[in-house]
C-alpha cells in the first residue's frame, strides 16, 4: 500500500493584458426545458472602454 | 496582448493498494486499486501542453481562485486485476499428455473504473449584453465557456468494465522449439465505453439561458490503435526457440 501527494505551483495562467477592471453586474435568467425559470445567475463584466 | 503567467497550482492525492499472488499450482493473480483526485485552479490546464501561445482560460481575469476544481485528467477509482493459470491436468508424459491434455493457458486482465469527466459549457449566441468586451462568454471576458456556476468535470463520461483474456496451447515442437497458438480477445463482454459527450448545457441569447437538449449525449467511442473500444479479437502463434 502506498499513498502519493503531489503539489504543483506556479502553473502557467493566462491574463489580458487590455482589459479593463470588472464592471456593472449583467443578470441572466435561468430556464428549465419547459421555458419556466429555475433560477438567476448574475456576474460581474468585461465592458468595452472600461 | 495576452500574459503568460505563473498563477496556477495543484494538488493530487493517490492512495494505491497491490495484493499480489505469486504463481503456486498454477495460479497467479495481481490486484491493484487506485484512489485518486486531482484538483487544479488553472483552468484544468493539466490537461493541456500548451505553454506560450495559450488563449484565455480563466473565468475572470487574472482571479485563478474561482476556478478551482477537479482536474480534466481526473479518475476517481480504477482496479485492474490480471491472472495467469496454467493448469497440469495430469503428470503423464505420454503423447495424448503433452499434446492435448497439458500445456494449455488461460489469461487475463479485468478492469474497472469510474468514469471521467467533462465540463458543462454554455455557448453565447450575440453579444452577451450591450458594451462586452467580448461575446463568447457570459460575463464578456473571453476566456473558458464553463457554466460558470455549475462545477468542474460534472459530466462523467462512462465507466469502465473490461475484459481482456487469452487462451494459449503450447505446442512442443522439440526440445528446444517451442510454439504458442494463441486465441486473444480484448473487450471480451463488448462493453463499449463512450470517450466523449456532448459538453453544451445551455445557450445563451437575450439574457435567458436555455437547457441545451441533447447535453450529455455520447459523440464518440475511441481507442487505441484501432479507432474503436468495441470487441475485438486475434488468433497468432509464436515461436520460442
Amino acid at each position: 500500500m502506498s499513498y502519493v501527494y503531489t503539489r504543483g505551483m506556479r502553473l502557467t495562467t493566462t491574463r489580458d493584458m487590455n482589459i479593463g477592471p470588472e464592471g456593472p453586474l449583467a443578470s441572466y435568467r435561468i430556464n428549465d426545458a419547459s421555458g419556466n425559470q429555475v433560477g438567476t445567475y448574475v456576474t460581474p463584466t468585461y465592458r468595452l472602454g472600461a | 496582448m495576452t500574459q503568460v503567467e505563473n498563477g496556477g497550482d495543484s494538488w493530487y492525492n493517490g492512495l494505491i493498494v497491490q495484493l499480489n499472488k505469486r504463481m503456486s499450482k498454477g495460479l497467479q493473480v495481481a490486484f491493484s486499486y487506485t484512489w485518486s483526485h486531482a484538483i487544479d485552479n488553472a483552468n484544468q490546464g493539466g490537461g493541456s501542453n500548451a505553454l506560450f501561445f495559450d488563449s484565455l482560460r480563466s473565468t475572470a481575469n487574472g482571479s485563478y481562485d474561482q476556478d478551482r476544481g477537479t482536474s480534466s485528467l481526473d479518475q476517481r477509482h480504477r482496479a485492474t486485476t490480471n491472472f495467469v493459470w496454467s493448469p497440469t491436468f495430469t503428470k503423464s508424459t505420454a503423447p495424448g499428455a503433452r499434446y492435448l491434455v497439458n500445456g494449455w493457458q488461460l489469461s487475463g486482465i479485468v478492469t474497472l473504473a469510474s468514469a471521467q469527466a467533462l465540463t458543462p459549457t454554455v455557448r453565447v449566441s450575440g453579444a452577451p449584453f450591450s458594451g462586452a468586451a467580448f461575446n463568447t462568454t457570459l460575463n464578456g471576458f473571453g476566456g473558458t465557456n464553463r457554466v460558470p456556476f455549475l462545477p468542474f468535470s460534472s459530466l462523467d463520461i462512462d465507466q469502465t468494465y473490461r475484459l481482456d483474456a487469452r487462451l494459449a496451447r503450447e505446442l512442443p515442437f522439440t526440445e528446444t522449439v517451442k510454439g504458442y497458438l494463441q486465441f486473444e480477445a480484448f473487450n471480451v463482454t463488448n462493453s463499449v465505453v463512450n470517450t466523449f459527450r456532448l459538453t453544451e448545457r445551455y445557450s445563451a441569447s437575450g439574457g435567458v439561458l436555455t437547457p441545451t437538449a441533447n447535453f450529455g449525449s455520447p459523440t464518440q467511442s475511441q481507442g487505441f490503435p484501432d479507432g474503436t473500444n468495441a470487441r475485438r479479437a486475434q488468433v497468432s502463434l509464436r515461436l520460442v526457440f
